[in-house]
């Protein structure tokens, strides 16, 4: 049984290129930065990797249907203001009750699903473009977390909850275990699944997985409220590594996402990719950023690099299209 | 289409810009005053022109979400080219290139390179935020005296600013209506494959329409950093969203092959800036705008895609 | 002697073949100056592979053509148009949101004035001009959305008047036109012929071919078996001409016993249908013949769910399957191979195995989270490919679109014999397919047959539908116009039902 995991796991690594990079970026950074492998240094990647792995495999899912979904960045923030403010030990709904963190998990998810809800819905019925749907939505959504705490963020978050994301256990970060296995279930979810070969089929040609019998708006809207409920999870596992409520988390995330989904091998026109392309892509992304912040490259510096990369995936993958 | 769709998209405009004109009018008295319509046409100008630019990427078919993006870099280079004292003829000529650059590389990369429109945008909305971030360094520019003038300067009591806007908007009119460009444009919109077929030189009309459209973008950008004193590194960040919702609502649709630059485009401009200098004077929070501007692009889309028949993406 | 005949266009000995299969043997015909010439045969005769031939979409294998005395080799369509064809095709390749005159002159408007705008007055002038040309008046500034389709036809053909064509060629022009709008069509041809035009008119309606053209070509199986004035043809010898002996393709037979009412499809009536009604019993094989647009597909695509159905029920094994969705169908033991493989049967870029699988994996899954059974899948799709003897190289990587045309339908057949369907509705299922294949595809059906399932065969090629069928249908115009059966089959008669509708 674990041999068999293990081979599957080779299997997967050996078939990426994308792992020959994160292994050679490691290599030249731990050349060239210095400290890259002091003070916790290679922790701090995958802890920072753990939120942003858990959206971006959602808007993923979004992503292998042609589609988008601009409003996770704010699903996330208007769940840590409202999280927070029900958990909140001096101000929150619930201060003090042993019930406030699950509750406000529920609240919490309920949050990303209503508004994936909303964009599937929108996309659909309506018919109306992903990308529209989900700007307009984002702006509501972060309209709402603003006006929700007027701004300010929302502290003094009960420590149980705050060991969610800062807490270890056998030395390793908390964050890091849930992280790993929510993609582990989205992973094995979408290759396993009945669900996860409909999304394969639905992004590739929508008309033909009609005729064979594929409920195509159900898988649709499914996938909106995967990346909708993958948000409102990253918000609680970032607001908890924050230990606090803050109205504008994650507001410069997008990028990051859609520059992990693109290198991780997904194609923005739907119907290949994959979970774990999408795990190791975030891997690149964060290490790059961590060492390049190390090496002393100013941060719009980055994101100049991050659009460059998003432009060459895009570019690679309409030629890839084309040679076949 | 139901009839009703039709005509309301129709006249549906002059029929809110009226009742909001009344509502807001009613709500506060300074609404009307000579001051506040002065200040309404100048913050008009930004939008208009790059609704204008937005215009003729969107009718070919298109969208360019890199708008706010160049109107950054293009206000940043402008802007120390004033503060070098530069003039500002030589500033606007550089705003000018930038824009043109903006506006060819989204060119090449969604004709050359066949690249969905909207991932194209975004990648170039990080590049050219980025550039504009390492001439200002990620810091406030302020602006010299030079932007006074441009903000400053009336003509028979308007700002010289809305008769850049007028200009624009007659330019605009002009090579839609009156340049086979314009007709191939809409052609283009509205069947790619069959404008190919017809002998239309499909790509090499989009990338003009691209590079109009970063060109106006970065015209927009320079003409509104006149009106404030300083450039905020997240100045217009987002701002994409509010240009295509002008779009949209002055009548041009998201899929292609339909558009209104007179007066369509105007009455989108004037429509949202209304709303936004309206909820200003009402006092209302000022959290709620984004929630009032994305209500406002959901409706807005959501009555154009009950038009057409689009896929599920 | 002076020739009476001025020849403008002279097809000489043209062949062409598409991977193997001659479509076009030593075609030979001319049109001339002032003439209507009929085209005529059935599918798959060739007409229209010779006229994209002539409208520079396709290249000639052999042979050559003469315009106007000149060798006239276009290279593409816009060479042929330069040089004078005007193809009129079946889709019309028209704007809705410009107006007509602008249409007419998208590509290359009249200009004025130093700054090169268009001159909307010249343009106006000259589409008002065409139209009035063909004795049309409809305002050239309205827009084309706002016509209806036989005013959009005749926009299409002033596009053509004005660059001055040499040869008109119509295909299947009246397919979407009302009775009125045919006569002003017609009128507008002879108009055209009357100035001087040759014309091309490729039609299955042969009352509009007898009416309208002076001279006819009969083609069958890529040849030409008669030119000739059109008053030396009759219907019946044109059938007769249109259908011929030639029966290359060998059909296997097999025993077996037709049994129950399995499936009806009552009074069905949707967009081009107007009222079908059908009935299949366990094992038969029912052939549905009629001519392009007759009706066929949009029939199976309503009674499958793909397209909407304004009235009429479906029953299978007397209950009545509602909603019509293809899920539903499924569900209850139908099957659908459409006649576009391409884009509504496959998903090209997926290996065969997805392929293969993708209408049967809710039979795979076990357990709350619907997880497939890998194993299952491989040996599913395994059985599959030896039972069909589909030829890939490795079922779990290759792309589907890497397959010949054969094989690719025979993983849409694939795909819907796994669910074990006891009714099947094929859509042209050997259309693309090689002789070999196509006889490998002949004994899948029957074999489906013989072991209880019923199958609607629709298809345009008549030996095939002779050849395995035990009862056909005709549909003409949206409706059930004849039915043979397995003893009186008689392929002019056949034809002629379709054709005109009547025995």
């Amino acid at each position: 049984m674990l041999s068999k995991c293990y081979k599957h796991v080779l299997l997967a690594i050996s078939k990426r290129t994308i792992v020959i990079m994160i292994i050679l970026l490691f290599s030249i950074s731990a050349l060239i930065v210095p400290n890259f492998f002091q003070y916790g240094n290679v922790e701090n990647i995958f802890i920072q990797a753990a939120s942003l792995s858990v959206v971006a495999c959602g808007v993923t899912f979004v992503v292998l249907n042609g589609g988008i979904d601009f409003s996770s960045t704010s699903i996330i923030a208007l769940s840590s203001v409202v999280g927070a403010s029900i958990i909140s030990v001096d101000r929150g709904y619930m201060a003090g009750n042993p019930l406030s963190i699950p509750v406000a998990i529920m609240v919490v998810l309920l949050i990303g699903l209503s508004f994936g809800a909303i964009n599937g819905f929108a996309v659909v019925v309506f018919k109306m473009p992903s990308f529209i749907v989900t700007m307009a939505t984002m702006m509501i959504g972060s309209g709402m977390a603003v006006y929700y705490t007027k701004g300010e963020t929302i502290n003094h978050l009960p420590g149980a909850f705050n060991w969610i994301g800062n807490g270890r256990v056998l030395g390793i970060p908390v964050i890091l275990f849930i992280a790993v296995m929510i993609v582990v279930v989205l992973h094995l979810h979408l290759t396993k699944s009945l669900f996860g070969r409909q999304v394969f089929a639905v992004g590739t040609n929508p008309k033909a997985s009609m005729i064979s019998g594929i409920q195509v708006k159900n898988t649709i809207f499914k996938m909106f409220l995967i990346s909708g409920g993958c948000a409102s999870i990253t918000g609680i596992l970032m607001t908890s590594r924050l230990q606090s409520g803050a109205p504008g988390l994650a507001s410069n995330m997008f990028v990051d996402i859609i520059a992990s989904i693109a290198i991780g091998g997904t194609s923005t026109k739907g119907g290949s990719g994959s979970i774990i392309g999408t795990f190791f892509g975030v891997l690149f992304l964060t290490t790059m950023n961590n060492s390049l912040n190390m090496a002393g490259v100013s941060w719009f510096v980055i994101d100049i690099i991050k659009g460059l990369i998003i432009l060459t995936t895009a570019i690679a993958d309409v030629v890839k299209k084309e040679a076949n | 289409m139901a009839e009703w769709v039709k005509k309301l998209s129709q006249y549906g405009i002059y029929f809110v810009f009226a009742v909001l004109i009344i509502l807001f009018s009613s709500i506060s008295r300074v609404f009307l005053a000579s001051g506040n319509i002065i200040n309404i046409l100048q913050q008009t100008v930004a939008l208009g022109i790059a609704t204008v630019g937005m215009s003729f990427v969107m009718i070919s078919g298109g969208i360019d979400t890199s708008v706010g993006s160049v109107m950054y870099l293009a206000s940043c280079a402008g802007a120390q080219m004033l503060n070098k004292g530069f003039g500002i003829p030589a500033a606007l000529t550089v705003v000018i290139l930038l824009g043109l650059l903006a506006g060819s590389v989204n060119g090449i990369v969604i004709t050359r390179f066949k690249v969905a429109p909207f991932i194209a945008t975004l990648a170039t909305t990080s590049i050219a935020r980025g550039i504009g971030l390492v001439t200002s360094q990620a810091k406030m520019l302020f602006l010299g005296t030079a932007s006074y003038v441009i903000a400053g300067t009336r003509w028979f009591g308007i700002p010289v600013t809305v008769y850049v806007l007028i200009t624009v908007v007659l330019l605009a009119d002009f090579f839609l209506n009156r340049k086979s460009f314009g007709r191939q444009l809409l052609a283009i919109g509205a069947d790619s494959l069959g404008a190919e077929k017809a002998g239309i030189f499909v790509k090499r009309r989009v990338f003009t329409a691209y590079l109009i459209c970063g060109m106006l973008a970065g015209l927009a950008g320079f003409l509104s950093t006149a009106q404030i004193s300083a450039i905020d590194p997240k100045f217009a960040s987002g701002y994409e969203f509010t240009v295509i919702s002008a779009t949209v609502l002055g009548g041009t649709s998201l899929f292609g092959g339909k558009g209104n630059i007179f007066p369509g485009i105007l009455m989108g401009a004037l429509i949202v800036t209304i709303i936004e200098n309206g909820l200003n004077i009402m006092n209302a929070s000022p959290y709620i705008y984004p929630i009032v501007k994305g209500l406002i692009i959901f409706f807005a889309v959501m009555v154009d895609s009950m038009k057409s028949s689009g896929e599920m993406r | 002697m002076t020739s009476q005949r001025d020849d403008v266009l002279q097809i000489k000995d043209i062949s062409k073949s598409f991977s193997g299969v001659e479509v076009l043997k030593s075609v030979s015909l001319s049109v001339n100056k002032g003439e209507i010439l009929g085209l005529v045969g059935q599918n798959g005769a060739g007409k229209s592979t010779l006229m994209n031939i002539v409208g520079g979409v396709l290249p000639a294998d052999k042979g050559k053509m003469c315009l106007m005395g000149n060798e006239f080799k276009p290279l593409n369509p816009f060479m042929a148009e330069k040089m004078g064809i005007a193809f009129i095709h079946q889709e019309l390749n028209l704007f809705p949101n410009l107006s007509i005159a602008e249409n007419m002159f998208i590509d290359s408007f009249p200009l004025k004035g130093p700054l090169r705008t268009v001159n909307f007055k010249a343009a106006r002038k000259a589409a008002k001009a065409a139209l009035g040309f063909l004795g049309v008046s409809i305002s050239p500034d309205k827009k084309v959305q706002e016509l209806s389709m036989g005013q959009r036809q005749m926009v299409e053909i002033a596009k053509y008047i004005n660059r001055n064509a040499i040869v008109i060629i119509f295909d299947e022009p009246t397919t979407s036109l009302s009775h009125k709008e045919k006569e002003m069509l017609f009128r507008v041809i002879c108009g055209l012929r009357d100035k001087g035009a040759a014309i091309i008119y490729i039609s299955h309606i042969l009352e509009d071919i007898f009416e309208l053209c002076d001279r006819a070509v009969v083609l069958r199986d890529g040849r030409v078996i008669k030119e000739a004035s059109i008053t030396e043809f009759d219907s019946t010898t044109m059938i007769k001409m249109m259908v011929g002996r030639d029966l290359k393709q060998i059909f296997p037979t097999v025993d077996k016993k037709i049994g129950q009412l399995a499936f009806e499809a009552r009074e069905i009536k949707a967009n081009g249908v107007h009222g079908v009604s059908l009935s299949l019993h366990e094992g038969e094989i029912v052939g549905m013949f009629g001519l392009m647009g007759a009706g066929r597909t949009e029939f199976a695509k309503a009674i499958f769910g793909v397209e909407k159905i304004e009235s009429g029920g479906v029953f299978y094994k007397g209950e009545q399957i509602n909603p019509i969705t293809p899920r539903n169908c499924i569900r209850h033991g139908i099957a659908f191979i459409t006649e576009d493989r391409r884009y509504e049967g496959l998903l090209m870029p997926k290996t065969v195995e997805e392929n293969l699988l993708c209408a049967f994996w809710d039979k795979l899954t076990s357990g709350p989270w619907k997880w497939i059974n890998v194993k299952q899948e491989g040996e599913n799709a395994a059985k599959q490919i030896k039972n069909l003897q589909i030829k890939t190289a490795d079922f779990k990587t290759q792309p589907v679109r890497n397959l010949s045309g054969g094989n690719q339908q025979k993983v849409v057949l694939g795909k819907w014999l796994m669910l074990e369907p006891g009714v099947i509705l094929l859509d042209e299922p050997t259309k693309g397919v090689d002789v070999g294949a196509k006889y490998e595809i002949y004994n899948i059906i029957n074999q489906i047959a013989k072991n209880g399932s019923s199958v609607l065969l629709i298809s345009s090629e008549m030996e095939e539908l002779i050849g395995i069928c035990d009862r056909i249908i005709i549909i003409h115009d949206g409706l059930v116009k004849g039915e043979f059966h397995k003893e009186t089959y008689d392929s002019e008669a056949i034809l002629k039902v379709a054709v005109e509708g009547s025995v």
